[in-house]
């Protein structure tokens, strides 16, 4: 008799609905919280602080600076409207040297990003952040 | 022949089910806290480079607020604790420490000056900024 009911309970059916239940309410669960975080990118620079910049490059990088209150940024003295047409500018220039970055304290930090895409976008390898003395 | 059947029963399946789920969820649960330590911020929106980012686990993750404020790991702290804190991990680390800013899109540049001549005087030689993928690319 005893036997008989430990071969009983061997044979039954495992009770997967409860277990299928709580994994769908798992995954629906991480589905949906996961969804609520926004995706985020990188951009990455060195970082170099002016007074060490120029006498250690021994090649001219190319120098981008930002111009406050969103004016745009300027290259070589030349002033440049937006992102697009620093990415185009930057592209057709040598990109051994790499470029640097500078930013005067009124610019915004969006400005910032938009010169290091630029840079990025336009196929430098080296970009290089530069602080003001 | 008869009891030799007998000892081929049934493989009971529960108790490893049982495991391997809470495994999951422990798995999941501690991945979603380490994300959530993020908190939300408006970053730059850019596309950013693609397939390269700092790992999650050995990069120093800070907030730049937009009033110039440090935030690591939800906490605000003040420049002087942000600066022992990389020092410290400069020094523990061997091969240099990736710094990952998520700064304000508004934040003023003088902040983010200020924050890189910090890692500078810390020993980091580099970092990333952290942006949002969208429309990117207006002025």
């Amino acid at each position: 008799m005893k036997l008989a009911q430990s071969r009983t309970f061997a044979n039954a059916p495992l009770p997967l609905i409860g277990m299928i239940d709580a994994f769908f309410l798992l995954l629906i669960y991480f589905l949906v919280s996961s969804t609520l975080t926004p995706a985020e990118e990188e951009l990455a620079a060195a970082l170099a602080a002016r007074s060490q910049d120029a006498s250690q490059a021994d090649l001219e990088p190319q120098i981008v600076e930002v111009l406050p209150d969103g004016r745009g940024f300027t290259i070589s003295g030349r002033e440049v409207p937006d992102q697009r047409a620093l990415t185009s500018l930057l592209s057709g220039l040598p990109k051994q040297a790499g470029v640097f970055v500078v930013a005067p304290d009124e610019a915004s930090v969006s400005a910032v990003a938009q010169a290091l895409q630029a840079a990025e976008d336009a196929g430098f390898e080296r970009l290089t952040y530069v602080t003001p003395e | 022949m008869t009891p030799a059947r007998s000892h081929v029963g049934v493989f009971d399946l529960t108790p490893m089910i049982d495991v391997v789920l809470l495994l999951i969820i422990f798995f999941l649960v501690t991945s979603q806290f380490s994300r959530s330590i993020r908190a939300p911020m408006d970053l730059p929106e850019q596309a950013g480079r693609a397939g390269e980012r700092a790992g999650d686990s050995g990069a120093v993750v800070v907030d730049l607020l937009a009033d110039g404020g440090l935030r690591v790991e939800a906490e605000q702290v003040s420049p002087e604790v942000f600066s022992s804190m990389v020092r410290s991990a400069v020094r523990d680390s061997g091969n240099g420490v990736e710094v990952l800013i998520r700064a304000d899109r508004s934040a003023r540049v003088e902040h983010l000056n200020a924050l890189a001549d910090r890692l500078i005087e810390s020993g980091v030689t580099s970092y990333r900024i952290a942006t949002r993928p969208g429309s990117g690319g207006t002025p």
